[in-house]
């Protein structure tokens, strides 16, 4: 026989409940939810002794609580400027890049499990059922624990941050800038309608042009132009995959009235925008493109492009319902479509090096 | 019990008898119904001694709204049988069927208003929109052979749980009960009651607990998977699951799922996670004790076997 508790946010258990305090042996998993965001929500746990919770290895734990594959809006950006400077021998100090890409890192993954853990607190993981990591409906940790984890790998971040400052003072306005996005950001993301364009276009800022820039200037002392390019096209992916994300989720955007723009324009309004957001990447990539990469390059992505685009319009046409399984289908084709466009990227950049020494 | 043949009229204005094949249409459509929500309604009402000129509009409000999303229903699904007779629509026409269907609807709300409870008129506008939000959403997912079992959730939600949620509610709401927990936990109940009802209807299509004989496979033969099917389909490939688009008997679809023993199984499966909904609902059950007065827990044997009733079709 299960056994539940039942509890009111007014209730004094709840938040104990929520964070997973109330017992070391035990576990809550919340199994029905009513009235979430208001202030008369009520959750039903199912409590659990932890040794029922089904046993996973500590990899896949972590892997999935870290998120680790959007680690790539970070990593790509790296890995093109890294190879950059590397090509052009521009290169400062190898072991800042190494200080800057960990602290990177431990600022993403705090960041990240701050998050889950908002989600968890707020309630949006029980709105949205594919929210966040799911590693605390799952019982591998307690909401608790990813606080304190998201807690540790701040000042992780902020420990290796510290020599990199010192070394490249003016780094410190990119981090000043970074904080300000990803603070209010995620405040405003579902409070306030008047700041939503901030809030959804924070993320541009925060993997895109302020990243870029930045991470240039500890390789090679400034920035320049191809940086910020380079930025703003990962930056400009990022916002597009959130969107895509948003517009997965509308059903229950719009149950819960939350203030963002697939809420704001509808379903079709929202389809056809996320349209326009694709062919708008598409030019701005063939422009950098034009501009930094031999003709070759160009060719090979333009008709790359076009044929994830085609096909995307294509998967856009089956999508009939906010609910079933087209909607989702249509997300990991976008989904796929920006991982095969950035590894494909990275490889050619691969290519790009290993010629160039070949030559030499 | 007397109450379901008089649901038809509240009030003098209900049904005028100048109107041309309304009366024929509703007297047709009523008939042979089971009238599960208006006893649900009855049970509930005589529990909190409501007076049974309320006890008579509740009653005709869920089974008015239920027909009417019925008549609408068959229309949009082209049905030709509704308990086992032709379908308004077909046997009139689709303008009549809309028609009386509206014209349900608005006496529900003419008699409600006329009530005078302003949460009561609130809570069911509020339930018929999430009914139709349900349809609505319930034929967007036609023809998609990849649907979830969560995503048929959230349509069941809409759709099926509203009503039993309404059934729950609405008679506290008539005698002004303002009990925020204790509506909190009755909607939650009504979650749960819907789900177990859809569920346990979606069984008979695959002649599960089918005492009543109704057809087999109709859902999955108008290209619509239902939840058991969802359920039981999950492991199958892609192409696998579009196959069933052709399956004409339930013995193709078992061959198709492994073969009688893997569709047993996944019986057994499909119960035991509606094992789990329905010791949910007993722990609400158990809750709801606790916020209601003595003279209410007059309900509390009604509501403890209503998962028998609904889930396992007992008698």
């Amino acid at each position: 026989m299960n056994s539940f508790v039942t509890l009111s946010k007014s209730d004094a258990d709840f938040q104990r409940y929520l964070l997973g305090t109330f017992s070391s042996e035990k576990i809550a998993l919340p199994v029905q939810s009513l009235n979430v965001f208001k202030s008369d929500e009520q959750i039903t746990f199912q409590v659990k002794d932890i040794s029922e919770i089904p046993k996973v290895s500590f990899f896949t734990k972590w892997f999935v609580l870290l998120k680790v594959k959007n680690l790539i809006w970070l990593l790509w950006p790296s890995f093109y400027l890294i190879s950059q400077s590397y090509l052009d021998e521009s290169m400062l100090d190898p072991w800042l890049v190494v200080l800057t890409i960990a602290s990177c890192f431990f600022a993403f993954a705090s960041l990240s499990l701050r998050n889950d853990f908002r989600d968890h607190i707020t309630g949006t993981d029980r709105v949205f059922s594919k929210a966040g990591s799911r590693a605390i409906q799952k019982g591998w940790f307690k909401a608790y624990q990813i606080k304190r984890f998201s807690v540790i790998f701040f000042i992780l971040a902020s420990v290796l941050a510290v020599p990199v400052i010192f070394a490249v003072p003016k780094i410190s306005i990119y981090i000043l800038f970074f904080i300000i996005f990803s603070v209010f950001g995620f405040i405003l993301s579902t409070t306030s309608a008047q700041f939503k364009n901030f809030s959804e276009w924070s993320i541009f800022w925060m993997v895109g042009p302020l990243f870029a820039m930045g991470f240039q200037t500890i390789l090679i002392g400034y920035f320049d132009i191809e940086s910020i390019g380079i930025g703003i096209l990962n930056g400009y992916l990022a916002f597009l995959y959130i969107q895509i994300k948003n517009f997965r989720d509308i059903f229950e955007l719009g149950q819960n009235q939350l203030p963002l723009t697939i809420n704001q324009l509808g379903f079709d309004k929202s389809l056809f925008r996320i349209k326009k957001l694709w062919f708008s990447y598409f030019c701005m990539h063939f422009i950098f493109m034009w501009v930094y990469f031999d003709s070759y390059s160009l060719l090979l992505f333009t008709l790359m492009n076009f044929a994830i685009y085609y096909l995307i319009l294509k998967k856009s046409e089956q999508i009939r319902s906010p609910l079933g399984s087209q909607i989702q289908l249509f997300y990991n084709f976008n989904r796929y479509c920006i991982s095969s466009l950035l590894f494909l990227w990275m490889i050619q950049n691969l290519l790009i090096i290993v010629s160039s020494k070949f030559y030499e | 019990m007397a109450l379901e043949k008089n649901l038809k009229i509240y009030s003098a204005q209900d049904f005028p008898s100048y109107l041309p094949k309304l009366n024929d249409l509703y007297d047709g459509l009523f008939s042979g119904g089971k009238g599960f929500r208006a006893k649900m309604i009855q049970m509930m009402s005589q529990g909190l001694q409501l007076p049974a000129a309320t006890e008579l509009l509740l009653a005709q409000t869920i089974e008015f709204i239920h027909n009417a999303s019925l008549l609408h229903d068959d229309l949009v699904d082209r049905s030709s049988l509704r308990r086992g007779k032709t379908t308004a629509w077909l046997k009139y026409s689709p303008e009549y069927a809309v028609l009386a269907g509206d014209y349900l609807l608005a006496r529900v709300m003419v008699n409600l208003s006329a009530f005078g409870n302003i949460q009561l008129v609130h809570y069911t506008a509020q339930m018929i929109s999430d009914l139709l939000e349900g349809e609505w959403l319930q034929d967007s997912i036609v023809g998609d052979f990849l649907v979830e079992l969560s995503q048929l959730d959230r349509v069941h939600n809409l759709k099926t749980s509203s009503l039993f949620k309404w059934c729950l509610r609405a008679p506290f709401i008539a005698k002004n009960v303002e009990n925020t927990h204790l509506h909190s936990t009755l909607d939650q109940m009504g979650t749960l009651l819907g789900q177990l009802f859809q569920r346990s209807d979606d069984l008979l299509d695959f002649d599960i607990r089918n005492y009543e004989g109704k057809a087999l496979l109709g859902d999955l033969k108008s290209g619509y998977f239902n939840s058991f099917c969802a359920f039981a389909v999950k492991d199958l490939s892609v192409e696998e699951k579009k196959g069933l688009k052709q399956i004409q008997s339930l013995q193709e679809f078992k061959i198709k799922l492994g073969g009688e023993k893997i569709f047993d199984q996944k019986v057994e499966e499909f119960d035991q996670a509606n094992v789990f909904l329905i010791q949910l609902y007993q722990h609400h059950l158990q809750t709801l004790k606790t916020l209601l007065t003595p003279e209410q827990q007059l309900i509390l044997p009604f509501l403890a076997p209503l998962t028998d009733l609904l889930y396992w079709r007992k008698k």
